[in-house]
């Protein structure tokens, strides 16, 4: 298996994925999941990372939210809530250096779909389950 | 290397007259995110954890008290039919650039004579890769 040790995270992350802010209002990642077709967006506060917020977590919100605001439209509904009220705060994340079987043993331990990529606090990149399959196949 | 040296054999399936409730209680209980929908060994349609949260939140969107209700729904009513399926025989990087192209979590494992007969999934691919790599370096 070529590179199959030292494979690093750099080489298959997704680099300046998109971001939300803490105050962000829901609805802004409800757009951002559905138009993107993605399903994790980190939330970061002057560069740092403080969170993220998954389409479970939206769609989860949703539920909670509803039994103290009846009648309200779920477009409403979103833009009422703040990401910081959802996201969660404890993020597991790798640094660019981390190897790609390292990632690969969290995603299949923990059953994460998402971890972002930090170097000195600051959000790089994004990898997903997805882009290991495609390391994965490539090496097959 | 072929789905069926990878697969799950025997998944856990429901039936489309089993309720919401039951699914998520089997997704919950296993910590599964899909399960195949079949009749008899044919399958029919997939249920998938969001599938279930989607349809639980809209519910009580509609009606706060709906919970009980939407969780006794038939999980027919709510599964997505017709899913791809691949076969036993077919290799694992078919399987693998389906999962990538779809963004599918699993994917159930049809023989055209015996129905579902395994689901295959990221993780099984993943750790799969892990044993590989694990054997490279003894």
């Amino acid at each position: 298996m070529k590179n199959g040790k030292e494979g690093a995270v750099r080489e298959i992350m997704m680099g300046s994925p998109v971001t939300l802010k803490p105050e962000d209002s829901l609805d802004l990642a409800n757009d951002v999941i559905s138009l993107g077709r993605i399903r994790h967006i980190p939330v970061v506060d002057g560069g740092r990372l403080v969170g993220i917020v998954t389409e479970r977590d939206l769609i989860g919100a949703a539920a909670a939210q509803i039994f103290g605001l009846k009648n309200k439209s779920k477009s409403a509904l979103l833009k009422s809530v703040k990401i910081k009220e959802v996201m969660k705060k404890r993020v597991i994340t790798v640094a660019p250096n981390t190897p790609i079987k390292e990632v690969a043993h969290l995603m299949a331990d923990k059953k994460i779909g998402c971890v972002p990529v930090v170097s000195d606090g600051v959000v790089v990149g994004l990898v997903t389950t997805t882009d290991i399959l495609r390391y994965v196949e490539g090496l097959a | 290397m072929k789905v069926v040296d990878l697969m799950t054999i025997d998944p856990l399936t429901v039936t489309t007259a089993e309720t919401v409730g039951k699914a998520d209680e089997l997704m919950a209980e296993n910590n599964i995110r899909q399960i195949p929908v079949v009749n008899g060994r044919e399958l029919v349609g997939i249920v998938t954890d969001r599938d279930v949260r989607a349809y639980l939140s809209d519910a009580l969107l509609a009606d706060p008290n709906a919970r009980e209700r939407a969780l006794k729904t038939a999980v027919g009513d709510i599964m997505t039919t017709e899913p791809l399926s691949i076969g036993p025989d077919d290799d694992l990087k078919d399987a693998v650039e389906m999962l990538i192209e779809q963004k599918f979590g699993a994917i159930p494992v049809v023989d055209g004579a015996e129905g579902i007969v395994g689901i295959v999934s990221y993780v099984d691919v993943l750790r799969n890769y892990l044993e590989r790599l694990q054997e490279e370096s003894i």
